[in-house]
């Protein structure tokens, strides 16, 4: 089987890639790869494709005269026709750590503690993710933990639930008789596996419940252990969808499955009453019933957290591992991370561009500091950033900075990997065998060389730069940014300058290029291979799926398109990618009998 | 009359943090290993990093492997395993290839992906299809410090590829793991009924989730193969943990009716090294490689041993692995190792970089020798826990002879100049119910071979190497001279 398999579309392996083989920059930040997820280097090769060679060795030189460096979107990759069907096959997604606990907290009434949700004290285990998102369906293992701490946190969540004022609120008799076991089943259950149960399902609960009949307990203690098992069943902790059918075919989500979909994506966490409302009368899919519950959800609080997670998986600032950094500091870079990415969707309205662009920070103390601004007390304050030197735009946030890479200086290789993931989708290649020695030696023939003069070496090595151009010249422009995202100035600690100036390794023929932040920033925000890429990070997020060729085309093609019709604010973004295709249909496949082992 | 059970089978921590798996004492489930003509069939998996060269290996007592002479009429010795099919089919940097491919024998999938499930997995579920009787399905322990990718460390893979749990370092939390909560019990009395009730909840809830599953997963449900076979994973799990969260009333019963003189658990343990980090979680190389004095890692690995032996004799677990360095080894060591006349002087060679890169990459076949001393050594430590002839089991045998270890490495290369060939390779057979001959193999085999062989007498066909991959088929040849 082939849970965390790659499209084939997308697992494109180009033999001789040379990726990342050619720097000491390889370590990954800490948790940065989850409890078992690949790190630098991991993953599933993407192609190669001849990078462009600088002319001098002064600068970044200059970027490939005819597009060479890259290929289709996925660099190397053979030229593709476009799908055909804008659709995936199903997968169960299992629920993020974000999901888990808001839909308890949603349906039950109860928050989780830190710790049930802390994997080393024997809590829920992190997700692997695909080194931008952590949720996604196609990068999730499943270890013992999980089955231990899914049991051990429902047997403490329920202790802690109000049975009998839960009941109240649904309506629900609280007599210890089967007759009230099936009702709260019945209402219970059709929240938290977002859909009407089945006979079959009230069934098996009510076994639990009147199990704990027979043991003599009452409604609420019976109902506890009901629950219990509803917390560990699979139609709550996986979003399922009907796979298979007697043909192979696109079909639209029903519903229930589309209602799940969107209350995954936009709340994190299950439908509300109104949301399977809609889904069992249809109006969710049409239209117009769409867009009126995602105006509904949307302005609702329970939004903010489809920001929240989206801000702190793209930023990565959680990770922040430059020199002396504590938990304290990266706690404090992803609330300014998040809280700035927050304003600029929420009270902003602002665009895809203008995340490239906008120069309004949210800061607390720790960001402030790094940024180099005054004290700011204690609390979250928005401040203008324009005065700073070469700060435009989120990515040159403190936050998203420090989640970029693992040293003082920031490694040009990390956080050229970093911000290809981000701004071109494209994944991180595989190393060469003799990757280690390579290191070793590069290691020992340029020590003392800051990360500019290491990296014009690299391209000067066609082994090397056939493969690190397509992601190094991203980091360039960073150059006088330290690890934790603090302003070096214009030349190092050695008094050797500093440069800025880069391109793009986008498609484009020629590449765009850039002078400094501000003109770096200027083609991110135009350039429309980032507009695709940023589009599909959408798409994948609600989703729950890795980038690939299809999520291409659709944010290409479509997605794009609704989005800029829909007046170009990250809203509409929303708005464009619950109407696709991809996002409201699935590919079915034929049944097959057994495990699928 | 029933004795009681001691209360709660879990404890929660301060806060709710959850700190204590349950063991009690009481609640091993022995009915099934009562009804068995002996000891239960274990398999323990042993690794260690950066490999042997074969030369070295040739020395038999003499070299590298020194520290195995007292074990061997036990062992099987393998010196020229060959895994080329690794290197011409996976994807990815030597080591973790090679280190992918140990245990598992099929070459992974994509980078840094299993084909299959490693060895203790595939039994496990063969000869326990329906869930282990035991009160953990699994447990993957030992020292190693390179995160940067789960090929290194992982030797536990899933039936679907993807990894396993990743090796627990703190001997603490191993503690806690295998036998916390245990409480003494009161002989006679009678068992507190709330406690049976809420025996009896769990169960019916794990029966509950379990029959969900089985619905998910089976020819009902609306599921494809790759969902199905997620959800398959994730069931899997859950009945390898089974016994512990809900023990059924006959594993009670049975299990308070008896005595294991073996399995008496100290109250407690100690991490050894006062400035060791255990939870470090670092993935460089060279520079970046985490500095640990290698007293301390060897002394944590013993102590592992040590639990791994009473968690076994416990019968808490009958499946595992060990780890002493992951693959390639990117430990910074310090401290002075002296062995077969030379010395690894690791504070003066290692600061900014690791065994693997200073002594393996540099051809440094004198120091290297040393370094497979050093983790064979070590992991004779944990042989010894479990061959301690004062814990006989009911057959007169020690927990070693009634054990199946396999113990390997990634490289045989090195002294010969082939550095990261994948041929050449260390690997044993330790123990195994007397179903194998001791001795030296220096015959060319195929490390498929070597498992299915090692498998037969157990009724087990591994698969390997048999379609799992889609680029790669294997033909078997059974290595019938090391079967008994």
């Amino acid at each position: 089987m082939g849970t965390r398999r790659q499209s084939s579309l997308t697992a494109l392996v180009v033999a001789g890639a040379v990726l990342l083989a050619c720097t000491a920059d390889l370590t990954p930040p800490p948790g940065a790869n989850g409890p078992h997820g690949p790190a630098a280097g991991a993953g599933t090769a993407a192609g190669s494709g001849s990078g462009g060679k600088p002319s001098n060795g002064g600068t970044g030189g200059a970027p490939p005269a005819s597009g060479a460096g890259s290929g289709a979107h996925m660099a190397g990759a053979p030229s593709m026709s476009a799908p055909t069907v804008f659709s995936r096959q199903g997968l169960a997604a299992r629920l993020s750590k974000f999901e888990y606990g808001y839909s308890i907290q949603d349906v039950l009434g109860v928050a989780l503690l830190p710790a049930e949700l802390d994997a080393s004290a024997g809590g829920i285990p992190d997700d692997a993710g695909d080194g931008v998102f952590k949720h996604i369906a196609d990068k999730q293992t499943s270890v013992e933990q999980h089955a231990l701490a899914y049991f051990q946190v429902a047997e403490a969540v329920v202790k802690r639930v109000d049975f009998n004022a839960l009941a109240t609120r649904l309506g629900v008799c609280t007599q210890a008789t089967a007759a009230c076991g099936t009702a709260t089943i019945q209402a219970i259950g059709r929240l938290l596996f977002r859909h009407p149960l089945e006979q079959r399902q009230t069934d098996a609960l009510l076994a639990v419940f009147n199990a704990g009949l027979t043991e003599k307990l009452d409604y609420a203690h019976a109902m506890l252990w009901t629950v219990q098992a509803m917390l560990q069943a699979p139609e709550f902790l996986f979003r399922m969808e009907a796979e298979t059918a007697s043909t192979a075919a696109q079909r639209d989500l029903d519903g229930y499955e589309l209602g799940a979909r969107l209350a995954s994506f936009l709340w994190l966490s299950v439908p509300d009453d109104a949301l399977l409302a809609a889904a069992g009368d249809g109006s969710l899919l049409k239209s117009e019933g769409l867009d009126a519950q995602i105006e509904r959800m949307l302005a609702d609080p329970k939004a903010q957290r489809f920001t929240e997670a989206f801000g702190t998986d793209f930023s990565r600032a959680r990770y922040a591992s430059f020199d002396g950094a504590t938990d304290a500091d990266r706690t404090a870079l992803n609330e300014s991370m998040v809280a700035t990415f927050q304003d600029h969707f929420w009270t902003q309205h602002g665009s895809l561009a203008d995340l490239f662009t906008t120069t309004r920070f949210v800061v607390n103390p720790t960001t402030a500091a790094l940024l180099g601004l005054p004290a700011t007390g204690s609390g979250l304050q928005t401040v203008d950033v324009s005065s700073l030197p070469q700060r435009v735009g989120l990515l040159t946030h403190p936050g998203m900075i420090a989640g970029m890479g693992d040293r003082a200086i920031g490694s040009f290789v990390n956080r050229g990997k970093y911000l290809m993931e981000r701004l071109l989708c494209r994944l991180p290649i595989a190393v060469p065998d003799n990757v280690a020695a390579m290191i070793d030696q590069f290691n020992t023939d340029n020590a003392g060389l800051n990360e500019r003069e290491k990296s014009v070496i690299r391209q000067g090595r066609e082994q090397c730069w056939s493969c690190h151009s397509q992601f190094e010249p991203l980091s360039f422009g960073f150059a006088r940014f330290d690890g934790a995202g603090r302003y070096l100035g214009e030349t190092d600690a050695d008094g050797k300058p500093l440069a800025l100036d880069g391109w793009v390794p986008t498609d484009e023929d020629p590449q765009p290029q850039y002078t400094d932040v501000a003109s770096y920033m200027k083609v991110l925000s135009t350039d429309p291979m980032v507009q695709t890429c940023m589009t599909e990070h959408f798409i994948s997020f609600a989703t729950a799926r890795s980038a690939d060729e299809v999520a291409r085309v659709e944010a290409e093609e479509r997605v794009g398109k609704q989005y800029v019709a829909n007046g170009s604010t990250l809203s509409a973004m929303v708005v464009a990618v619950a109407h696709s295709t991809l996002f409201k249909t699935i590919l079915t496949v034929t049944p097959t009998t057994g495990t699928g082992n | 009359m029933r004795k009681i059970l001691s209360r709660r089978t879990f404890l929660h921590g301060a806060g709710g943090a959850l700190i204590g798996l349950p063991f009690l004492e009481e609640m091993r489930p022995r009915s099934a290993r009562a009804q068995d003509a002996g000891p239960p069939m274990r398999l323990i998996t042993m690794f260690f990093g950066l490999g042997i060269d074969r030369q070295e290996s040739l020395k038999k007592f003499s070299g590298p492997l020194e520290a195995y002479k007292p074990f061997e009429s036990k062992m099987s010795f393998f010196t020229n395993l060959e895994c080329k099919h690794a290197h011409d089919f996976g994807s990815g940097e030597p080591h973790f290839k090679v280190g992918d491919v140990t245990f598992v024998g099929d070459p992974q999938r994509v980078e840094y992906e299993a084909s299959g499930p490693s060895l203790e997995q595939l039994v496990k579920k063969q000869l326990h299809p329906d869930g282990v009787p035991t009160l953990l399905g699994t447990k993957s322990i030992g020292m190693w410090f390179r995160t940067g990718s789960v090929s290194q460390f992982t030797r536990h893979w899933n039936w679907d590829g993807s990894p396993g749990e990743r090796p627990e370092r703190r001997p603490t939390r191993i503690f806690e793991q295998f036998f916390g909560g245990r409480m003494p019990t009161t002989p006679g009395a009678m068992e507190d009924p709330a406690a049976v009730a809420e025996r009896h909840m769990k169960r019916s809830v794990l029966d509950n989730v379990i029959a969900e599953y089985k619905h998910y997963t089976g020819d009902a449900s609306p599921l494809g193969a790759d969902s199905k076979a997620k959800l398959s994973v994730h069931l899997d799990n859950i009945r390898n943990v089974e016994m512990r969260l809900a023990p059924v009333d006959a594993a009670v019963m049975d299990a308070m009716g008896q005595e294991n003189k073996n399995c008496q658990p100290p109250t407690g343990v100690t991490d050894p090294g006062m400035n060791v980090n255990y939870d470090l979680a670092q993935g460089g190389a060279g520079g970046s490689a985490p500095i640990i004095q290698w007293e301390d890692f060897a002394a944590a690995f013993k102590l592992q041993g040590e639990l791994m032996a009473l968690a076994l004799r416990c019968d808490v677990l009958r499946f595992g692995s060990m780890l002493f360095v992951g693959s390639g080894d990117h430990v910074g060591f310090r401290g002075t190792y002296n062995a077969l006349g030379g010395s690894l002087n690791f504070s003066q060679d290692l600061p900014g970089t690791s065994p693997h890169d200073f002594y393996f990459h540099n051809n440094k076949w004198d120091k290297c020798r040393l370094h497979a001393h050093l983790c064979n050594t070590n992991l004779a430590t944990a042989l010894q826990a479990m061959d301690d002839p004062n814990y006989l089991e009911s057959n007169g045998k020690t927990l070693l002879d009634n054990t199946l270890v396999v113990l390997g490495t990634d490289y045989g290369g090195g002294g010969t100049g082939t550095g990261h060939n994948p041929d050449g390779i260390f690997h044993a057979l330790v123990g195994g119910n007397g179903h194998f001959k001791p001795g030296w193999y220096d015959k060319v085999y195929n490390i498929i071979d070597l498992y299915d062989t090692a498998l037969k007498p157990y009724g087990v066909a591994s698969g390997m190497g048999q379609g799992r991959h889609k680029t790669y088929r294997h033909k078997p040849v059974e290595i019938s001279e090391v079967l008994a």
